[in-house]
């Protein structure tokens, strides 16, 4: 059977021996656009996901630092939205070309870089659009003779 | 403010085209293949990629349940995110709770609503779903690498 696993391939750490987390320092979570689910404009994050795997390869940093894939849901943000955990700091509007900064003052430093901070951070954990009308649909869900007799009624 | 993660690949809208063509790949198997993908232990896979990934499993029931849950409980302080393979659904689908830094092995959903009561609502860890830790955060940075020797040509 061929890989079905293509996209998660471009991490390192398909084969994760429990050694490995030993020296995990951060664990990033990049936001994809994610369309429903998501809200923000994730536009970009393609190109920031692979400078910050490709400037992490580089320096050698992948068994400390370990890159994945989430929705933020943060509606209305000016994307792309990631968080460094477990720290909790939570960026967004870094571009390709800022990855750099980013790893020299972050990840090596240990300070978050101020001018990318999300400031408005939402902590709601409100239900999307799609599993809030499958509820309503299912809260409402009428019988058939219960569904006839509407109908009658409605005539 | 606690951060949940959900793993949820292939759950959704967003993974048609990737079930789609999974489905197909699995009907066309052989049946001895096909049991083989889906049981056996999972540290026999040494890469963690064996059987389904968590968002055809529970992953999806997982993240809507907390989502009505916390909702109906009236819990602002939790952000709950769908995230993609962590390369880890062979030994069940993986709930990471950060910045606790603590990895929840889930096989059944009762496991998952335990996590939730005792966890995520009651702030204590569920010691026996552990599966893996993170460091706490140390508030410095990651010491950088040695520099490679170059190689005497």
């Amino acid at each position: 059977m061929a890989n079905d696993h293509e996209h998660c391939v471009a991490q390192a750490w398909e084969d994760t021996p429990p050694k490995v987390l030993d020296k995990l320092r951060f664990h990033i979570f990049l936001c994809t656009d994610g369309k429903d689910f998501c809200g923000c404009e994730a536009n970009g994050n393609g190109a920031l996901s692979g400078a910050l795997r490709q400037e992490l390869a580089r320096r050698r940093l992948m068994a400390s630092v370990k890159v994945n894939v989430m929705q933020c849901r943060q509606p209305g943000t000016a994307g792309p939205v990631f968080v460094v955990h477990p720290d909790g700091v939570w960026y967004s509007g870094m571009r390709a070309e800022d990855v750099p900064a980013f790893i020299e003052e972050h990840v090596l430093g240990g300070k978050p870089v101020e001018r990318f901070l999300l400031r408005d951070l939402k902590p709601v954990t409100a239900v999307p659009a799609h599993i809030a009308e499958a509820a309503d649909c299912c809260a409402e869900k009428l019988t058939p003779e219960q569904q006839v007799a509407a109908l009658a009624a409605g005539r | 403010m606690r951060h949940v993660f959900v793993c949820t690949t292939e759950y959704g809208d967003h993974w048609t085209k990737t079930i789609a063509k999974k489905a197909a790949q699995v009907a066309a198997m052989n049946p001895e293949d096909r049991a083989k993908l889906l049981s056996g232990p999972a540290e026999e896979h040494a890469d963690g990629h064996r059987g389904l990934h968590c968002g055809l499993t529970l992953g999806g029931g997982i993240y809507e349940m907390y989502q009505h849950r916390l909702q109906a409980a009236g819990i602002s302080d939790v952000v709950v995110s769908p995230n993609a393979c962590i390369a880890q659904h062979a030994y069940g689908c993986v709930v990471m709770i950060y910045p606790d830094g603590i990895w929840y092995r889930i096989r059944e959903m009762a496991d998952a609503e335990k996590v939730l009561e005792q966890h995520i609502i009651g702030g204590k860890p569920v010691k026996e779903l552990i599966h893996r830790t993170v460091n706490p955060p140390t508030g410095k940075g990651v010491q950088a690498p040695p520099a490679r020797q170059p190689v005497a040509s």
